[in-house]
């Protein structure tokens, strides 16, 4: 399979060619990545080091892999080793943007939704973050099980019971409207707090 | 769960969101590769010696040669969190330490003194440093040296090194730390307890623990865990290391293997 020019170019350490081949790409990952951190800080991060670490590994694109999954991988790969760090369940609704209801909506069926919202979101945020980034690449990326075990290096079977485990818990969290007592919260309390910096 | 619900959901979210202007910095790729915001890693050279430091009343000097600290070694392979995390004893970012930087932080027991390195400056100070020739670190590798000391000593309990570079996209961490004392074994055995049960609680929490025995170099070590990162960690009277990463388990035993104190 022929090399991409583009991609050619940059290998060649062309730091403007690798803008141009990375640019098409930037808004998505950085979505997928708060998805995944719920932080629009620690999504930035994660973000600029996978630029850092695509830049230095751009010799193992392979010619028949798309640079869009290469580099969606290093994305994902970069936001759960940052989420592995986070110690304190996050905070989405304080950290994730607000979006308006439609002007439509009655102010009874507003805050119904809003309350629905809040409960997905604190769901997701309660799941671990290997459960909540198939939700995420599956629900919002659209992934096939066979592209997210390749997005997450793991075998098929685990793709389709990490899916069927997401489910049944935010399924489980939304019936009960209860996350204080998640697997996840009660297993926090038996580790030793990291150190504030 | 409907799925359309979610899905609809996390695009309302996502796509609302604003994509900063400055994601994508034209100095970026300049910069160190860490990130700008302060992140805690508590690298097993700490984690490990201030387990050590809890539980041994021992003193100590530097040790004189590194290659010491694989006496009697012991492997302990861990898939899952790299143990120096699990382990969450006192630690400083060292990750935000540039070459030539030092940092110091005081503990109620002691100090901890953190200084960035090349690996060039490493191999001056430590022409013997075992370095893996699988996958080996590059010229840019992030390396910090850390030395522990207790109140009332000017000696170091514990020197340490860490490491961190890159091998395609995909981390590698390497740390190894060394005492001068050997520890009573009663000591070492209530440290590998302890790390077990580290691991254990933390894998459980995230999904079924799972174990199987692997050997790194003629020697049985178990492995632990579940999760795609995986980590291989030892310990012994000496003192200790760790090595983890991204990677299949067969490629960090590769990895290990190529440690020339390993073999």
């Amino acid at each position: 399979m022929a090399t991409d020019p583009l991609l050619e170019a940059a290998r060649s350490g062309d730091p403007e060619r690798f803008r141009e081949l990375v640019e098409p790409h930037l808004a998505q990952a950085y979505r997928v990545a708060i998805l995944i951190l719920l932080d629009r800080e620690l999504a930035r991060d994660a973000v600029q080091e996978a630029l850092i670490r695509a830049h230095r590994g751009l010799r193992a694109v392979r010619p028949d892999t798309s640079f869009g999954a290469w580099f969606r991988r290093i994305v994902v790969n970069e936001a759960r080793r940052q989420a592995r760090r986070q110690w304190r369940q996050p905070s989405p609704l304080e950290a994730l943007p607000e979006v308006e209801a439609a002007a439509e909506e009655s102010p009874e069926a507003r805050l119904l939704a809003r309350e629905d919202r809040e409960r997905v979101w604190t769901a997701l945020a309660a799941l671990g973050e290997a459960h909540r980034t198939v939700l995420i690449l599956r629900y919002y990326q659209g992934l096939s099980d066979s592209e997210l075990a390749e997005a997450l290096a793991i075998p098929v079977g685990t793709v389709k019971s990490r899916l069927h485990k997401a489910r049944l818990f935010l399924q489980r969290q939304l019936l009960t409207g209860k996350s204080e007592n998640s697997w996840p919260n009660r297993l926090l309390h038996l580790l030793p707090r990291r150190n504030a910096e | 769960m409907n799925e359309e619900i979610l899905s609809r959901e996390l695009h309302r979210v996502a796509d609302a969101a604003p994509v900063p202007t400055d994601l994508f910095p034209p100095d970026l790729l300049a910069r160190r590769a860490r990130s700008r915001r302060s992140r805690w890693i508590a690298v097993t050279a700490t984690a490990a010696a201030m387990l050590l430091f809890s539980i041994s009343p021992l003193g100590a000097r530097a040790l004189s040669a590194v290659g010491e600290v694989f006496m009697n070694l012991k492997v302990i392979l861990v898939q899952g969190e790299p143990p120096g995390e699990l382990a969450r004893g006192p630690g400083t970012d060292i990750s935000s330490i540039q070459a030539g930087e030092t940092k110091v932080l005081e503990l109620e027991e002691g100090r901890q003194i953190y200084t960035a390195l090349t690996v060039e400056e490493l191999l001056e100070k430590r022409p013997d440093f075992p370095l893996p020739t699988y996958l080996p670190p590059g010229p840019d590798a992030h390396v910090v040296q850390s030395e522990t000391f207790r109140q009332d000593s000017e000696a170091p309990l514990f020197s340490g090194i860490n490491m961190t570079w890159d091998s395609d996209y995909r981390q590698i961490d390497y740390s190894l730390y060394w005492r001068t004392e050997p520890l009573a074994a009663e000591d070492l055995q209530a440290l590998l307890s302890r790390e077990r049960i580290g691991v254990t609680v933390y894998a459980t929490g995230r999904e079924r623990l799972q174990q199987q025995e692997v050997t790194v170099n003629g020697m049985k070590a178990t492995a632990v865990g579940v999760g795609y990162t995986w980590s291989l960690y030892w310990v012994h009277e000496y003192g200790g290391g760790s090595l983890s990463g991204n990677l299949p388990l067969e490629t960090l035993i590769k990895v290990a293997e190529s440690i020339p104190s390993l073999k």
